[in-house]
């Protein structure tokens, strides 16, 4: 059988059952389909590629073919009400977009909790590349070359923080990710260089509105 | 919307796409409401009502299955597969049905698995009751007397015939342009009828625009002398002129400003005339083909109803006082809705209208938007994309309907 990815296994423990769930950027649906028989929620899914809004639909998930970047205040494209979900995912996508701090307000928004994971540009195995080889980090959750890579917008665990502090959002809960031989496992010490992803839960409610 | 394979005989075209295609097909005709239907207008339309229809693939056991085509503007019951057609004495051809790329054996509507159905709607002129039917009070032909109708009656009728048939359920309603207004009735009319719903280059409601082109058609009709107060049919005339311009317009919405520039651009068929009447560019020359086209193949009176009826349609104004998420309330089918990305006349834009609120409900929705370049006319002509996107659809629709899966926003 296959292993569930920690990521998976851990938003699914932070998602009630029975959630109204958007996931932005959901690819072919891998998580919703997960969180949609574990937890039976009702989801939908934003993704910008054909291909995988075909794979979402064979699943038998609402899937919407849309760019993230548009927003989802026009309305002449895809408009959603405030508080229109519980939960909104954005799983490593958020270094992708154009606009990653306007994305987090809209996804605020729309929703009374936000999860967004990200790649860590501060985890250790990447500081240490660009020192001693002086050239642009490349790893198993940044592959790509910096040309022609579609995250337009690194940003460490720190960084984050400084964001949602500026934005008066509020970080109810943080996982920290490291792998250890090749295991993934999490961690608390030192999290800013040894996590290797981070996964967020946000809201702008002072409570924790569970 | 029908293709004449006219180098082919009946016998090689089935022969040659065996397993491919439902093969040679003929249409059907019922009758609905001996005693007369009261239509969304107050007025009675006479009965008995005919319905001209189609059927391709096998109803399974428990008629869970069945898949309900509906065509658009100018098509027909003549969905998929071949009729045959007699073109003279010696020679023996064939007409394509207007979908046949997405309908049949393992195709985007899989005839293998699903019962499918295409009637031809009321108010046309291909077998169901139209204008140019006979009026069984007068045992004249309707012509401009026929009662007018809305997307709501054409859906009553459907109703009845898929009553009649025995079938109580609808695996899903598929139309595209004026046949995804009719599904999306269809969802509103009959919610427990109607598991799904695939509405493809379909709007809301017609805007402005649409109306002004379907205004500029009527005219055209209307201002033919040949047309007489609709009653050429008893006269023998016909109102070519006017139709074929009806039609020309309408043409010139269902494809792009793209596609013309590959078509045509700016051309000429033999050099410049300098004659002002005379016609020069290959576009001139084009849709003047497919207006005479049209002429042999439809009735003007039809046009003058169905375009109405097009017009009229308004879902959010009928159902929702105005609030397009009210409608969607009322629904409890899943949605998908097919856009393309060059379709001016039913926009992307108003697909996502459509999905915003059908989300404000809270219900199942899902949305392609697929790149093309031949406008809206992109439903019958780019069904690559469209047909795998259907085929996921229906086929995880299908799976969950047996499981009996629960419908998104229902408690």
């Amino acid at each position: 059988m296959e292993r569930v990815r920690k990521d998976f296994e851990i938003i699914e423990r932070i998602i009630e059952k029975g959630s109204r769930v958007l996931d932005l950027g959901c690819g072919s649906g891998e998580l919703l389909s997960y969180l949609k028989e574990k937890k039976g929620i009702l989801s939908v899914g934003i993704e910008i590629d054909t291909d995988e809004v075909i794979k979402c639909l064979s699943k038998g998930l609402n899937v919407i073919q849309y760019d993230i970047n548009k927003g989802f205040k026009d309305k002449s494209l895809l408009e959603i009400e405030d508080k229109a979900f519980d939960y909104v995912i954005v799983s490593k996508t958020i270094q992708q977009l154009k606009s990653p701090g306007l994305l987090l307000e809209e996804v605020l928004r729309i929703s009374r909790n936000a999860i967004i994971s990200f790649p860590n540009f501060g985890y250790y195995k990447l500081r240490l590349h660009l020192l001693l080889k002086g050239k642009m980090p490349i790893s198993s959750e940044l592959p790509y070359s910096w040309f022609d890579t579609p995250n337009i917008h690194l940003f460490t665990y720190k960084d984050f923080v400084n964001l949602c502090k500026t934005k008066g959002i509020k970080i109810k809960k943080t996982f920290f990710i490291s792998r250890i031989l090749n295991k993934e496992v999490c961690t608390e010490i030192l999290p800013n260089l040894l996590a290797e992803e981070v996964i967020t839960v946000l809201s702008y409610e002072d409570s924790s509105n569970r | 919307m029908y293709k004449i394979l006219r180098k082919k005989r009946i016998g090689d075209i089935v022969e040659e796409l065996k397993g491919e295609t439902v093969g040679l097909v003929s249409t059907a005709i019922t009758q609905v409401f001996p005693d007369g239907l009261r239509l969304e207008s107050g007025e009675i339309l006479p009965g008995p009502i005919d319905v001209a229809y189609e059927t391709y693939g096998n109803l399974n056991e428990d008629k869970s299955n069945v898949i309900l085509v509906c065509h658009a503007l100018s098509g027909s019951a003549h969905a998929a597969g071949y009729h045959r057609m007699v073109d003279d004495e010696t020679f023996d051809g064939a007409t394509e049905g207007w979908w046949e790329d997405v309908i049949g054996p393992g195709k985007g509507i899989d005839t293998n698995k699903y019962f499918v159905i295409c009637s031809n709607f009321l108010g046309s002129c291909y077998g169901t009751t139209g204008p140019t039917s006979i009026n069984p009070k007068t045992g004249k032909r309707y012509g401009i007397t026929f009662p007018t109708i809305t997307i709501s009656d054409m859906v009553k009728v459907q109703r009845e015939l898929i009553k009649q048939l025995g079938i109580e359920k609808l695996l899903a309603v598929v139309g595209g342009s004026m046949g995804g207004m009719q599904a999306l009735e269809w969802s509103v009319m009959y919610p427990e009828i109607v598991e799904s719903v695939i509405a493809i280059a379909a709007t809301a409601n017609c805007s402005a625009q649409n109306i002004a082109f379907d205004a500029v058609g009527r005219n055209a009709i209307i201002s033919d002398p040949n047309w007489g107060n609709g009653e050429y049919l008893e006269k023998g005339k016909v109102p070519s002129k006017g139709l074929s311009i009806a039609r020309m317009i309408g043409h010139i919405t269902y494809l792009s400003e793209k596609s013309m520039d590959l078509k045509f651009g700016r051309r000429f068929i033999n050099g410049k005339t300098y004659d002002v009447d005379d016609i020069e560019f290959e576009v001139e020359s084009y849709l003047g083909y497919q207006g005479e086209k049209f002429v042999n193949r439809f009735d003007a009176n039809s046009y003058l109803y169905i375009t109405k009826a097009m017009d009229y349609f308004d879902l959010p104004e009928k159902y929702g006082n105005g609030d397009l998420k009210e409608v969607f309330k009322k629904i409890r089918s899943k949605l998908l809705f097919i856009s393309f990305t060059s379709d001016w006349l039913f926009p992307p834009s108003e697909s996502l209208e459509m999905v915003s609120a059908a989300l404000a409900a809270g219900k199942n929705v899902s949305y392609i938007n697929i790149e093309s370049i031949n406008g809206h006319d992109s439903f019958l002509i780019d069904t690559k994309i469209e047909s795998e996107t259907m085929k996921a659809f229906l086929n995880s629709t299908f799976l969950g309907a047996q499981k009996g899966e629960k419908v998104y926003g229902e408690s």
